[in-house]
């Protein structure tokens, strides 16, 4: 059970603010493409509405992705959010999300993480007062 | 690394590398589902060819003899998915003849197929932009920028396939000229311009620097930069600058509530009334025209 207020779900994800933190979490089997990525960007958007969160990114259900899909996360994805911490367990999603951040670029400070905690003591300082 | 499987998987790895070294970036390694350094290296191949052929006829990143034009092909097909018809190019493509009554489904992978089933299904547009990957070469996909349409008085359907062809120019020298003072843009200079296009990407909410402070932070001179700009991107650096920030707050309009005064100041606009002038000119209606708030579906 999720201990937090406000869940919200999509065909592609599911997303919840706790502790000031966004957790943003992709369903099983899921390639990142443009038509994933607009949906999902556009229902975190009109999740936060005005607010800037940092933003816990579970990508361990992605299977693929393509160059649309992490272009266009890298770009509108980072609207209200003010630091993506990445969470991935296996080789080949550290790889695509490596590429990601040194290749798709995106626009506020993003970080790589196997282990959540480290990913939660990294958006710790990226809260907004 | 000895055994069969793996061995096999080093071969597709080896004729996609060679095929992109030919100048072909369209085909793609399939996956293998297994979670290994192999898978790694596999992963990185297929978007490093992404990578290069979106940028291709961005000078800075063509190889060193090839440019990429395209070749058309054409598919018409039926409700159920029968090749009814198609142009001769197609049978090279697809490496057979026997083409005519095939349904699409033996020559795209099952999720392409899925996908091209669900956007004749469901779509209401008559032309509709995807991305399909078809089964052409031993063990190799092709990934194809595809065009489905509809068609006025038959019941088929049209898939226009865009593959690209190498034709052979030389790069080793000067890539171009500037007709209006002869500077000249080389192959090195990309980087800079890289730089500039991502630094703008990031910096929507700010007002955007002078070039001569931009061309400070980036390490060039001004002239190649606003040249250099203009070369690889067919516009000036100030109207790609506005361009991008007017389309975030579009963006922003339609999908958020937030006040307009706010997102103008979020793209970098000091004055709402120079943020309202500039997006009516843009997109022909006024910030508080837009309709906002659009969402797929969410549960609580």
């Amino acid at each position: 059970m999720i201990a937090a207020h406000d869940f919200y779900e999509n065909a592609y994800a599911q997303f919840w603010v706790k502790d000031a933190i966004l957790y943003f979490k992709y369903k099983p089997n899921v390639t990142l493409d443009l038509t994933v990525a607009k949906q999902v960007v556009a229902d975190r958007i009109y999740f936060q509405n005005e607010n800037v969160y940092p933003v816990l990114c579970d990508v361990r259900g992605i299977l693929n992705s393509d160059k649309a899909g992490r272009d266009y996360v890298a770009h509108s994805g980072s609207l209200l959010t003010s630091a993506v911490g990445i969470l991935v367990h296996e080789k080949v999603l550290y790889t695509m999300s490596s590429f990601y951040l040194e290749i798709s670029k995106p626009s506020v400070p993003t970080q790589i993480f196997i282990e959540e905690h480290e990913a939660l003591n990294y958006l710790n300082q990226y809260k907004t007062k | 690394m000895d055994i069969p499987q793996n061995k096999l998987r080093i071969v597709k790895i080896h004729q996609m590398l060679f095929d992109m070294a030919r100048g072909t970036f369209s085909n793609r390694i399939p996956l293998s589902g297994n979670d290994d350094e192999l898978e790694t290296i596999t992963v990185l191949i297929n978007m490093v060819a992404e990578e290069l052929q979106d940028n291709i006829f961005q000078m800075g990143y063509v190889n060193s003899k090839i440019r990429k034009t395209y070749q058309q092909h054409l598919i018409h097909f039926d409700d159920s998915f029968r090749i009814v018809d198609c142009s001769p190019s197609l049978f090279t493509f697809l490496n057979t003849s026997e083409v005519f009554g095939q349904s699409l489904s033996i020559f795209l992978t099952a999720p392409s197929y899925e996908r091209l089933n669900n956007f004749v299904c469901n779509s209401s547009l008559n032309v509709t932009s995807l991305s399909l990957d078809f089964k052409v070469f031993d063990e190799l996909l092709v990934s194809v920028c595809c065009c489905l349409s509809s068609l006025t008085t038959s019941k088929l359907y049209t898939l226009t396939l865009f593959i690209p062809e190498s034709s052979t120019i030389d790069l080793n020298t000067v890539v171009a000229e500037s007709e209006d003072k002869g500077t000249k843009i080389k192959r090195s200079d990309a980087k800079y311009i890289q730089k500039l296009y991502d630094y703008i990407l990031a910096h929507l909410d700010e007002p955007l620097p002078s070039i001569k402070e931009l061309a400070r932070q980036i390490g060039t001179n001004e002239c190649k930069l606003k040249e250099g700009f203009r070369y690889f991107f067919n516009t000036s650096i100030y109207q790609f600058y506005n361009e991008e920030r007017l389309k975030r707050a579009h963006f922003m309009i339609a999908t958020t509530t937030i006040p307009l005064k706010s997102v103008a100041s979020m793209n970098g606009f000091l004055d709402y009334p120079n943020f309202s002038k500039a997006f009516k000119k843009r997109f022909g209606q006024s910030p508080n025209e837009v309709s906002r708030n659009g969402i797929s579906e969410k549960t609580t």
